[in-house]
């Protein structure tokens, strides 16, 4: 029989669900709590610190001194040119990852059988919300995993007010090894508040997150299991393994199309450089698996997060995660490299369902563009301090990739308004038009601008055009023992992406307009921390299909 | 695709390879110290042009990229830059040679390595490589700012990256093949046609490169059985025309973005996006004239083609190579697996064709000696070079035994050496002859007597003269004082009133052959009356005015 366990006796506005008392034993032992509140500051809970505000501050004013000394036209000149060099640096980032990944080498250890004695506990938190349609499919697909059932902890983290999932998880018949626990409805209304609230119920060594639309490789916890043991006491700083994410929809539409490419390069391309070059890759949502140590280490180092809860009562809730960040994955990778750990790749997959509306693709790519921007901004606070703690090189380029990739964005249109206007105004002519946009790009600056934008509009143009052959290719040393299904369906699904891949162009303005509305939610302080839920279970026919069944 | 007989060692591990490589580039040497002797670098009126474009874009009266285009195709001034600004250098021509000298040596190692890979034997490769390398008319070529060497090197890594990616299925090759082929479509418009055949060549190989990966890779999809790999036959067929789809997008679109890039350049400068094929600088009228003897008739222009090849190649190497090419046929054509694998060498044989359509519509001239009482573009006959030096060095790998190969490759490399050293004492080198006749031509010829007066009484000042056609004159000015056709809106108000452009000089053609030029056509009274006329050359073809004081 499951357990069911409420916030009861763990702190915070307590509601006990399901059956029977609270389960005794090491589910209730909780995490080691920190001694002291958490600092807002410290957390996206504030958008931009004193010493932020001062900063920018001091920008206006020089930019306002440089106008009465210089000239208006001056200060425009120079941010342009600033803009070239950000777009240089930005985008030579995105190439030397691409070149890393190609050496990058995942550690591909034997896997221990089911029996090894030496086979660590597991805890797997399952944030859900609004997932009432998908309860059915998750639980075949987590008990499908080959893993130990006695040192299994699954741990659905549903939210008090969600009664729609409570109905469906209690209508669905668990296995012992899945837990029910309720998150408080305190504070913002975000996953990795629960993920803090599941973690606090953690007994196992290794912890992994997973979403409801996951459907893991079957051996990916031993495969974990055996990656974190294959590193020996030399690697017990790496803190957590990252396993590939992958849409097994990729046909769905256009949509699913664009989301899989770019999965493929994130997380084969862009996090793999990262990894190999020991900078600091921001996480995925799921999949990733973590240490306890590595989490307890950041957690104490976070502090407790204090809420207000029902009627006025304070809920504390510790753990990892900044429950007001948006990108809480991508943060945490940073708190983990404060705390002295590192981030590998893990040799596993898990895939995943693509949205499949243009509404709810734009607005998950802007929660994780807002989340990044506020991941940046908080680990911008105090920076002498991080950068004694990471070093420049994974300072400068973390915060390069989540200021950096929401900036770019921002920018990207401005640009290619300002291109197409001179080049119209040429035509026209207009040429006082033209002449100013000229005069704003001096010939250096011009020439660097043409460059990045001929050279890095092409490279990674190219890249998202390689994926389906990439993937293709790759596809015959992928190991078939432990692949989920959905693996051989997505193998075949791959095909013929190659064309849709060629509007790329357009997926990139998309992603602009996603942005912009990340810009705004970020301004707004009842949006900043709330998380646009994106809906799942749209293709659960073409999943059966795809499985079979 | 089959294995090839013997599998080359991955590429950087080939001592023969950079043994190879280690003779071009000696031969390069002692090729253009030979041609330093014989006052040969700057030849041909066609470097001096080279030479001018790349000075033009950072050192002239309006710098900047868009002093390319027009007619030649941008790649080679582009390479020219690194040296192009030291005067040494460009007025000796080593700043434009040195492109064509390490393009020679590349292109000597690419042939190496495409004959290797298709017959299987160093030795064969040996021998390519060595035909190629002591073609006396490429030796003399890649001596010269001329673009042949680097047209050749495109083209053999056009060839090279087709071949490696059909043999290995690594889209990394398909990769390097669509960029080089981006570069080869940006040097010479003789690689456009190749690009052509060998996209045609790139589906047969991507439709059964699909079919073999698929085949090996292929796991039965949801239980369901059917045809090869499991899967059902018209699924089959499916993966397999879109996995070919992918493959030949991407190759695609890498090889043909330097044509698209081009033409989008022609018409954001020039305004006509096919300026460079109807431009008034670009018509073959100016070149052809109507009495051209291979105007009409197919059998003259392909007696003009064959003499052109048979003067740069010599007629036992155009044998060799046509027994090569009918054992190539006869051995690989019997399966369509390993036809597949020949087809990017055979590619390189639409030259021929292009040329004599060519020449029959009179869009290029070409003038041998058994038609014509000169020379004049006899060098486009050593673009068979490359494939005439991949096929006769096939030959030597058929032998069964090594040593045997080893002989053959040894008697190749003797009948080419000799060949060579024949023709050099018979000074029949064609292309150094004909770059001879085309200094002591008229047009070339008609220039000196200014090129005399310049160097005793130019003592700077700003120069009025259209570059086009008095291209020897313009070499010897300043490039930064030269208001030229070329001169970004400075041209056309000088020609309206040179006094007011600050003119000091005046260089006008108003002789009969070659026709007047634009100066001498624009310029009136109005225009000259404020200066004086201080030299006319012999006949009066040319004249220079300068400001009176």
């Amino acid at each position: 029989m499951s357990s069911q366990v409420g916030a009861a006796g763990l702190g915070g506005a307590a509601r006990q669900d399901g059956p029977g008392p609270p389960a005794a034993g090491p589910e209730a032992r909780g995490r080691p709590r920190p001694e002291r509140a958490a600092d807002p500051a410290e957390s996206a809970a504030r958008l931009l610190s004193r010493g932020q505000l001062a900063v920018l501050g001091a920008l206006g004013a020089g930019a306002a001194a440089g106008a009465l000394v210089f000239g208006p036209f001056a200060v425009l000149q120079a941010a342009v040119a600033a803009v070239i060099a950000f777009y240089i640096v930005f985008v030579g980032l995105k190439v030397i990852l691409w070149w890393a990944a190609g050496r990058a080498r995942v550690p591909d250890p034997p896997l221990p059988g089911l029996d090894d004695p030496a086979l660590p506990r597991y805890t797997i938190l399952v944030p859900l919300r609004g997932e009432a349609n998908v309860i059915g499919r998750l639980v075949a697909a987590l008990s499908a995993l080959r893993y130990p059932a006695a040192k299994l902890q699954i741990l659905l983290l549903l939210e008090e007010y969600d009664t729609a999932t409570q109905a469906a998880v209690r209508a669905t018949a668990l296995p012992p090894q899945f837990t029910v626990l309720t998150c408080p409805d305190a504070g913002p209304r975000t996953k990795p508040k629960a993920c803090n609230h599941g973690y606090a119920h953690a007994t196992g060594d290794l912890v992994v997150i997973y979403d409801a639309e996951d459907r893991p490789d079957p051996d990916q916890l031993l495969r974990a299991a055996a990656a974190f043991r294959a590193l020996g006491p030399a690697g017990s700083r790496t803190g957590c393994l990252q396993a590939r994410l992958e849409f097994w929809n990729p046909r769905g539409n256009w949509i699913s199309s664009f989301y899989w490419a770019e999965y493929v390069v994130h997380f084969y391309w862009v996090l793999a450089g990262l990894a190999r070059l020991r900078l600091i890759p921001p996480l995925g949502g799921t999949s990733n698996h973590f240490r306890i140590e590595a989490l307890d280490a950041v957690c104490q180092a976070n502090g407790a997060w204090e809420f207000t809860g029902a009627a006025g009562r304070p809920v504390t809730i510790p753990g990892p995660w900044d429950p007001c960040n948006v990108t809480e994955d991508a943060d945490l990778a940073f708190r983990l490299a404060l705390a002295g750990y590192q981030v590998g790749m893990l040799g596993s997959v898990t895939y995943e369902e693509a949205p499949a509306t243009a509404r709810h693709a734009k607005n998950q790519r802007s929660r994780w563009l807002q989340g990044y921007a506020q991941t940046g901004l908080v680990h911008t606070r105090h920076p002498g301090r991080r950068i004694r703690a990471v070093g420049w090189r994974r300072y400068f380029s973390f915060g390069l990739l989540m200021l950096g990739t929401p900036g770019s964005l921002l920018l990207n249109p401005v640009m290619w308004v300002t291109t197409q206007l001179y080049v119209a105004a040429r035509l026209a002519p207009l040429p006082a038009v033209s002449a100013f946009i000229g005069r704003l790009f001096p010939g250096p600056v011009f020439y660097a601008g043409a460059g990045v934008a001929l050279a890095g509009n092409a490279i990674l143009f190219t890249q998202k055009l390689l994926t389906p052959v990439r993937q293709q290719q790759a596809a015959a040393g992928r190991p078939g023992v432990g692949q989920h299904r959905l693996g051989g369906y997505l193998r075949e699904q791959e095909h013929g992406l190659t064309p849709r891949l060629l509007l790329t162009p357009v997926w990139w303005a998309f992603t602009s307009v996603s942005a912009c509305r990340a810009l705004r939610k970020l301004l707004t302080p009842s949006g900043r921390s709330h998380w646009d839920k994106t809906p799942h279970g749209h293709a659960l026919a073409e999943e059966m299909e795809a499985l079979g069944s | 695709m089959p294995a090839p007989r013997r599998k080359p060692p991955p590429s950087g591990r080939d001592p023969v390879a950079w043994a190879v490589g280690a003779g071009a580039a000696i031969a390069s040497v002692i090729g253009y110290i030979v041609t330093v002797r014989a006052h040969g670098v700057l030849l041909y009126v066609d470097s001096i042009s080279h030479l001018e474009i790349a000075r033009r874009v950072l050192l002239s009266t309006s710098p900047g990229l868009a002093q390319l285009g027009y007619v030649w195709l941008p790649l080679p001034h582009l390479l020219m830059l690194p040296l192009i600004w030291i005067n040494p250098l460009y007025q000796n021509g080593f700043a434009g040679a040195d492109v064509s000298m390490a393009a020679y040596v590349a292109a000597t190692v690419l042939i190496y390595k495409i004959t290797f890979r298709l017959a299987g034997h160093k030795a064969a490769g040996v021998a390519a490589a060595g035909v190629f390398a002591l073609n006396v008319n490429m030796l003399y070529m890649q001596s010269t700012p001329m673009t042949e060497a680097l047209l050749f090197c495109m083209l053999a890594a056009m060839v090279y990256g087709v071949q490696q990616w059909a043999d290995t299925g690594r889209y990394g090759y398909l990769v390097a093949a669509g960029l080089a082929a981006l570069f080869g479509t940006l040097t010479r418009y003789e690689s456009w046609p190749v690009l052509a055949c060998l996209l045609l060549a790139a589906g047969v190989i991507a439709w059964q490169r699909a079919g073999l990966e698929l085949a090996a890779g292929a796991a039965p999809r949801s239980g369901r059985s059917g045809g090869p790999g499991g899967r059902p036959p018209r699924l089959a067929r499916t993966l397999r025309r879109r996995a070919a789809a992918d493959r030949v997008t991407v190759f695609a679109v890498l090889a043909f973005a330097g044509i698209a890039g081009w033409v989008i350049w022609n018409w954001a400068i020039f305004g006509n996006p096919l300026n460079f094929q109807d431009g008034s600088y670009a018509k073959p009228s100016n070149w052809v004239s109507r009495g051209e003897p291979a105007i009409g008739h197919w059998a003259v222009a392909a007696k003009t083609y064959w003499f052109a090849m048979a003067d740069n190649e010599t007629w036992p190497v155009l044998l060799l190579a046509a027994a090569g090419l009918v054992v190539l046929l006869a051995r690989e054509w019997r399966r369509a697996s390993t036809a597949a694998r020949t087809l990017p060498v055979l590619s390189l044989l639409v030259v021929p064709p292009f040329f004599i359509a060519s020449l029959y519509a009179g869009q290029r001239p070409l003038h041998v000696l058994q038609f014509s009482r000169d020379l004049y573009n006899v060098r486009f006959g050593l673009i068979m070079a490359v494939p005439a030096a991949i096929l006769a060095g096939y030959l030597a790998g058929l032998l069964r035994w090594g040593w045997a190969r080893y002989v053959a490759a040894g008697l190749v490399l003797a009948l080419a050496a000799g060949l060579g050293a024949r023709l050099i004492r018979q000074h029949d080198v064609v292309t150094y002859t004909a770059a001879q006749e085309t200094l002591s031509s008229v047009p070339v010829l008609k220039q000196d007597p200014v090129l005399a007066y310049l160097r005793g009484h130019y003592t700077g000042g700003r120069v009025l003269m259209e570059s086009f056609g008095n291209e020897s004159i313009a070499f010897q000015l300043p490039s930064s004082e030269l208001v030229y056709e070329g001169s970004y809106r400075q041209w056309q108000p000088a020609l309206r009133d040179p006094a007011a452009r600050h003119i000091t000089w005046i260089i006008e053609r108003c002789g009969h052959y070659p026709s007047p030029d634009k100066v001498c056509r624009a310029l009136g009274p109005a225009q000259l009356g404020r200066y004086r006329a201080v030299y006319v050359s012999p006949g009066g073809d040319y004249r220079v005015y300068r400001l009176a004081a």
